[in-house]
């Protein structure tokens, strides 16, 4: 409480002790978009996705099952950790993984048990199409561990998620405690500028979307 | 790099810097910049962004105890616990008194200035408690023991050989020298730290007034992992983060990445509002955050100088600079190199211990024209050398005393017609006793210098008379 009072008096001061008003509205210009056809802007996350080496398939609904099978398979995954809102269950995800004897965690769990977890799987609450980026916001049903802990993180991104920039979605996401934006698997380039991909987080961001 | 209180030789240090970090500096300087290139050209309006980037930046300083007010009462309501730093070690005490409440053994930190600034790593490991870098770079000389060469590649002087030693060294592991290899150790080794760990320690890159939120960027996931593993996350940031509200965040993020890496965005970006109240293992339990004066509000008060607290740290300067790019980091003495370096370090350190750094600039402007907030370099750098000149107060007055006597002086002579010929013809006679040949070989006393190297020409002002004799032929 002193030293507040000390820090914010020493620059009222300093600045002039004049009484402040709300900012002023500054033009924050919204980039242009080139088009609102949702089809193009899936077309442009999809492609700023690829660039960013996400792994991206157009998929059925119905061809979720077969695509969790070969997932599991190509990648020698045994256990499973997933988001338990109404959104992701409505993939039916858990069952097909309990048809594959998988070991499921859920998003609910400590840390080390998503920890151990070789894949990931979570929806997404917005797909910004100029940036391929994701946006998820926490709560518990929905934690961020799920995206972050295991090497693979599987997202399910519907055409109703596709928005075209952060800009617009901003009043949506500032109410919300833990915001969090994914462009892309984990990357670095500190060792000779070389770009190496899953330095902390996954390894591989793989992106199915669904034709509802 | 920590505090320092010994006088920054900036030119003896600058001369002793090995080959081969001005190389990989420079590589990887330009190399940023030819990607932020054609990041810019994606942008139809980038110069137009570059304005009001900076007046948003300047209207926050401007009003900064406003802003500051409403972002304290924002993150208090979200359960985030606030405290105010007037110095480095106010800051340093603070985190110490949070971790010992805490019995905190180890600490993972995220890559972040201000906590180089006030050299809490140092106090942290007295008091015993382990405090692992995890930035990959950061991580690699933490482990060799050096500071960082360059602010967003830290590890940039090393090459893979050599990294590959250090970990043979410290780690105990043996490796091949390519950069998957290494960095899959790195992984292992640092996924255990942070499931371990008691708490972490972040920054901020900025701080949303409207909503009491702390911004993070990260790309390789570090920024996630120290502030949502631990039971406690701890941040460390300066007052001069704050910007106004999640528009102008959006607005900054997008020239942060874009003058930094050359992205169009980093990999992630955080937004933590506070404490998630819903009971469940996915975050801190509980959140500090210390904003840290360390004189930037002495700084405030100077309206040139103030321009120096818009900046964002994105290191574009420091990749513009062609002093950098030959010196590199270690030359500047602080843990902040560069352009930005050169104007923040005097400001905050004091003119007597970094007297050299304004003057390491060949005021060539490159890094005013790169600059995402426009933070006007070479006008801070001038004003900076003026302060330098113009010494302290006792100094300077007596000093200006005769500086203003002179000036007089020389001024009475030009405008008064007899004194000047009167002068300047007691010097040519004066010369005469010094002339041979048509050339002065010494001249006398303090005047000695002009003699140095070559010999002075006769001094013969008979420009009047000759003047004076070929106005009279000509009307004649």
């Amino acid at each position: 409480m002193n030293n507040k009072n000390k820090v914010i008096k020493k620059i009222s001061s300093l600045l002039g002790n004049k009484k402040r008003h709300n900012p002023p509205d500054f033009l924050i210009k919204i980039p242009n978009n080139k088009t609102n056809r949702i089809e193009a802007l899936e077309e442009t996350f999809i492609e700023e996705v690829k660039k960013l080496s996400g792994e991206v398939s157009k998929l059925k609904i119905d061809d979720i099952s077969r695509a969790i099978e070969n997932l599991i398979r190509s990648n020698e995954i045994s256990k499973v950790v997933l988001w338990t809102d109404t959104k992701t269950k409505s993939y039916k995800v858990e069952e097909e993984l309990s048809k594959l004897k998988i070991d499921i965690v859920y998003s609910q769990s400590n840390k080390m048990e998503i920890e151990s977890c070789g894949l990931g799987i979570t929806t997404c609450d917005y797909a910004i199409s100029d940036t391929g980026t994701l946006v998820i916001m926490s709560t518990e049903k929905k934690s961020s561990l799920v995206s972050l802990l295991p090497p693979i993180h599987l997202v399910i991104v519907t055409l109703n998620d596709i928005v075209p920039n952060l800009e617009s979605i901003l009043n949506e996401i500032k109410a919300n405690r833990n915001v969090v934006l994914i462009s892309g698997p984990s990357r670095t380039a500190d060792i000779e500028l070389i770009s190496t991909l899953g330095v902390h987080g996954p390894k591989k961001l793989i992106i199915w979307m669904i034709n509802e | 790099m920590n505090n320092t209180s010994i006088k920054i030789d900036f030119k003896n240090y600058s001369d002793n810097v090995p080959q081969n970090i001005s190389c990989s500096v420079r590589t990887a300087a330009n190399l940023v910049m030819k990607k932020r290139e054609e990041r810019i050209h994606e942008i139809d309006d980038w110069e137009e962004l570059r304005s009001i980037a900076s007046d948003i930046k300047l209207h926050t300083l401007e009003n900064l105890d406003y802003y500051l007010n409403v972002f304290e009462e924002k993150a208090q309501e979200n359960g985030i616990n606030l405290h105010w730093a007037e110095i480095s070690e106010e800051a340093c005490k603070k985190v110490l008194e949070i971790s010992k409440n805490h019995n905190v053994r180890k600490a993972v930190k995220v890559k972040s200035m201000v906590t180089e600034e006030i050299g809490l790593n140092t106090v942290l490991e007295k008091a015993g408690i382990e405090t692992i870098e995890t930035d990959l770079g950061e991580f690699i000389i933490q482990l060799a023991g050096t500071g960082p060469s360059h602010i967003i590649v830290p590890a940039i002087h090393l090459r893979k050989e050599q990294i590959a030693e250090i970990f043979k060294k410290k780690l105990g592991v043996d490796c091949p020298p390519n950069a998957t290899e290494l960095t899959e150790i790195a992984r292992t080794q640092l996924r255990k730290q942070f499931l371990q760990a008691d708490m972490g320690i972040s920054g901020a890159n900025f701080l949303i007034a409207e909503t009491g939120t702390i911004v993070i960027v990260s790309n390789e996931g570090n920024g996630r992992f120290c502030t949502s593993l631990p039971d406690l996350h701890v941040a460390v940031v300066g007052i001069d983060k704050v910007i106004p509200n999640w528009e102008s965040a959006s607005l900054f993020l997008k020239m942060l990445t874009r003058s930094a890496t050359g992205q169009k965005i980093t990999t992630y970006v955080s937004f933590i509002s506070g404490i998630n109240k819903v009971t469940g293992d996915y975050g801190p339990k509980e959140i500090h955050l210390i904003l840290l004066d360390n004189s930037r509000s002495k700084i405030l008060a100077d309206p040139i100088g103030r321009e120096t607290l818009k900046c964002i740290r994105c290191g574009c300067c420091l990749n513009a600079c062609p002093i950098y790019k030959n010196v590199g980091g270690f030359a500047y003495g602080w843990f902040i190199p560069g352009p930005i370096g050169a104007i923040f370090t005097p400001q905050i350190l004091g003119t007597k211990i970094a007297k050299e750094l304004p003057f390491a600039s060949s005021l060539c402007g490159a890094c005013n024209e790169v600059c995402p907030v426009k933070v006007p370099f070479t006008q801070i750098l001038v004003h900076l050398r003026k302060k330098i000149v113009e010494g302290d107060e006792k100094n300077s007055s007596i000093l200006n005393s005769f500086q203003k006597f002179c000036i007089y002086s020389i001024k009475k002579i030009l405008i008064t017609n007899w004194l000047y010929k009167l002068l300047t013809n007691l010097i040519r006679l004066l010369g005469h006793s010094f002339t041979k040949d048509g050339w002065i070989e010494k001249t006398p006393l303090i005047f000695k210098g002009w003699t140095q190297v070559r010999p002075f020409p006769e001094i013969n002002n008979q420009f009047r008379k000759w003047w004076n004799k070929k106005r009279k032929q000509t009307y004649e």
